[in-house]
């Protein structure tokens, strides 16, 4: 039984660390964490949606099916200009 | 259901049954031809009457400068067509192997998922397709050929 | 009357007080599990526990007697199950909009991206696990009576594992979930095959059937991802609960694990840690009040060298559900499920791939469809699932590699299995096969006459040599699943790592040549 015990010990702290890994990385290392934190105009940070298209010299930020239609822009990445 | 009363029973055994229990026996049954007949009516319904994918029969314009032996593919069809000196012929461009899209090449045409090469008239030269590629159905009209992907026509026929 | 209000709301307020404890209490029907006595009836109380016998052996307990496959396959079940469900929240059944709501899953989703990985992982890890378990089960001989309908079940569950995942694998609707699943769906038409052949495909269509009923359509399309859907979420994993049900309760109405016969005189309980409970054995058991007559596995045997379920053998699964966890995780932590393109009906992949347990099928496929989608695995189906009917030796069961011949007709029946397949498959690769010779060759020739169903005749020939020498069936059996399992590996590598553009063999994927 104490074999049994270690293992699920073991695993169980295993497992454990790799959520706290998986959390850090998740909150603070994906990538558009820090393109998010250029994306600022004078008025502070732009806010973040879904499928978004920012336009930092038209101080723009919108969904993709409502951007070309509002200012008559294309966006072609996430800063389409 | 009776049993004599004379019979000795076990005590495992206490009321055994009747050999021939027509009542339960008829019962029995119905309720699984019920069910059978149901299954068979549920089974039914995943296969479609009718098959929603679009319309195969369409018509193609084809380019005036075709050269001889070069492919011509309309948008978003799997169909090669070709002219020559003897008229325009479509081959079908899906694999007789596993449905994979053929690609024209120098030499005919060529499978990407398991190698199968098919000559001009697409008879298979390679690979494990187990019959050539179909000749299609081509008849004028339309804004000049119209094509058939459901109809197939002996190797060789030109329009 | 004063004071009778005084003591009711006294009742009330001492009553309202021990709720918690008295809900702790009203819990466990036998009182709370702190004795081996206490713990047992609560074993059997409990709904959840209940499919667990109240006493474990001891032999069932080491390691090496299953190394927990079985339970690895249920926890990655339910791995899948939990991590499905949480997809569901954003995924929709749609083409294109299927392709957007993984993008959204893997790039927006809080913890999207890690759920799905889970989910693939464990799913790919069900699978190993599931063929590991079933042949540990075969190894040990665990099928023979009173086991033989257990093995059917798990044989069962064996195709639904398979189908769960395969149905799971067109849902990115990506380019790579396209032509794997149309390659799956052609592979269902194959009969077409032997019907063209006979000339009678247009009376009797087995082959377009199969396929229409799979994909609702002509070709994979909405019809076909509304399907493989409601297959993935729905139908199958039903499927594979009510087998589970069915496979569990087996397990414990067979008497649990299969023992040698000697199974006493091998594992003694240590007498200081374990006190024998039962000082006789019992002549017989009593069921639904004696009425019904029959014998439980214990009748005849002392319940000795066992030990209490409760906390033995919960450790030993707690641990290894906790295990596989793990493993899933790490697996998910260090590799991304892939997402490639959206689906392009018109531009084949190239190499187009089917899921990896399928790779094996399919390098037989690139030769014969029939026979490497349809034949060749028909047979070793009904073959795996007619094991326990045609061999009923008792020898060896409940050892590994039990049986005449034992460990070493094993061996040598990996040397072989490797060797021929490895050989077959050389000469395929390096000289062609019969079309590359004789272009005009029928097509029922290639048929029947393919790499696949060569290594399955040298296979069948091995056995019979074994079950001949040994004079047994169990030995001709120990063969042939040895060899089967040899040609499943070396055929699924070289499909996964030596198949290239065309299906062409390549020595290492970066030799692939550019199409």
């Amino acid at each position: 039984m104490k074999k049994n015990k270690y293992l699920l010990l073991i695993s169980s702290l295993g497992v454990l660390a790799l959520l706290v890994a998986a959390a850090i990385s998740e909150n603070f290392l994906k990538e558009w964490h820090a393109i998010q934190g250029q994306a600022r105009t004078q008025e502070g940070p732009i806010d973040v949606k879904l499928r978004q298209i920012v336009n930092p010299d038209l101080r723009e930020s919108g969904p993709l099916r409502d951007l070309p239609r509002r200012n008559g822009t294309r966006g072609t990445g996430p800063f389409g200009s | 259901m009776t049993t004599k009363p004379t019979e000795k029973r076990s005590r495992f055994e206490p009321e055994p049954m009747p050999r021939r229990d027509f009542l339960g026996l008829a019962a029995l049954a119905s309720m699984a031809a019920a069910f059978f007949v149901s299954m068979f009516g549920m089974l039914k319904l995943p296969k479609a009457a009718v098959s929603a994918s679009p319309a195969k029969k369409f018509s193609v314009a084809l380019p005036d400068a075709l050269p001889v032996g070069e492919a011509f593919v309309p948008p978003g069809r799997s169909v090669a067509v070709f002219r020559d000196g003897e008229g325009v012929f479509a081959i079908s461009t899906v694999c007789t192997h596993l449905g994979c899209i053929v690609k024209p090449n120098a030499n005919g045409f060529e499978c990407p998922c398991h190698g199968s090469g098919f000559s001009k008239d697409g008879s298979v030269t390679k690979g494990p397709a187990p019959k050539p590629l179909p000749w299609l159905k081509v008849s004028k009209g339309g804004s000049g050929f119209v094509i058939d992907e459901e109809a197939t026509v002996k190797t060789g026929t030109k329009v | 009357m004063g004071e009778a209000n005084r003591s009711a709301l006294n009742e009330f307020w001492v009553n309202l007080k021990s709720v918690p404890s008295q809900i702790y209490r009203a819990m466990f029907r036998g009182g709370a599990p702190v004795s081996d006595r206490t713990r047992s009836s609560f074993v059997f109380g409990n709904v959840f526990l209940h499919l667990h016998s109240v006493r474990t052996h001891l032999w069932s307990l080491r390691w090496s007697a299953t190394m927990g496959l079985g339970i690895i396959t249920t926890a990655a079940f339910l791995i899948t199950l939990v991590t499905g469900v949480l997809l569901m929240f954003y995924y929709k059944p749609y083409p294109d909009v299927a392709y957007q709501s993984i993008k959204d899953i893997h790039f927006i989703v809080p913890t999207g991206r890690f759920m799905r990985n889970i989910h693939r992982w464990a799913a790919n890890v069900m699978v190993v696990a599931v063929l590991l378990h079933m042949a540990r089960a075969f190894y040990t001989a665990s099928y023979r009576k009173p086991r033989e309908f257990n093995w059917f079940i798990g044989w069962g569950l064996l195709v639904t594992t398979l189908a769960l995942s395969f149905t799971g694998y067109l849902l990115p609707w990506d380019q790579l979930a396209y032509w794997a699943i149309t390659i799956g769906a052609n592979i269902a038409q194959s009969p077409r095959e032997i019907t063209d052949a006979m000339g009678i495909t247009q009376f009797f269509d087995i082959g377009a059937l199969q396929r229409e009923v799979l994909l609702g359509s002509d070709k994979v399309g909405e019809e076909s991802l509304i399907r493989f859907y409601l297959l993935h979420v729905m139908i199958l994993p039903i499927v594979m609960a009510m087998l589970m049900a069915v496979h569990f309760w087996r397990i414990r109405k067979d008497g649990g694990l299969a023992k040698p016969v000697d199974v006493d005189a091998r594992v003694k309980a240590d007498a200081q840690e374990h006190y024998p409970v039962f000082t006789e054995e019992p002549k017989k058991t009593y069921q639904l009040a004696a009425v019904v007559k029959g014998r439980t596995p214990a009748v005849g045997s002392g319940p000795e060298n066992t030990v209490p379920s409760m906390p033995h053998l919960f450790y030993a699964e707690l641990g290894v559900l906790m295990f596989t966890t793990l493993i899933c995780l790490v697996l998910a932590f260090v590799s991304d499920a892939p997402l490639k393109e959206l689906a392009n009906p018109l531009v084949p992949e190239n190499p187009a791939k089917a899921p990896w347990y399928f790779l094996g099928l399919q390098e037989i496929v690139s030769f014969s469809a029939f026979m490497g989608g349809i034949g060749i695995p028909m047979l070793c189906w009904i073959g795996l699932g007619l094991i326990p009917f045609l061999d009923k030796e008792t020898e060896g069961t409940g050892e590994w590699f039990g049986g005449p011949g034992g460990a070493k007709l094993v061996g040598w029946s990996m040397i072989y299995g490797f060797a021929t397949s490895i050989a077959v498959e050389a000469f395929a690769i390096r000289f062609g096969w019969l079309r590359e010779w004789f272009p005009d060759i029928p097509q029922l020739v290639i048929t029947l006459v393919n790499p696949g169903t060569v290594i399955t005749v040298l296979y069948a020939g091995f056995s019979i040599w074994a079950l001949k020498r040994f004079n047994s069936t169990r030995a001709g059996a120990l063969a042939l699943f040895t060899c089967f399992l040899c040609g499943f590996i070396v055929l699924t590598v070289i499909g996964t790592y030596f198949r290239g553009p065309n299906w062409e063999f390549f020595w290492s994927p970066s030799d692939w040549s550019a199409h």
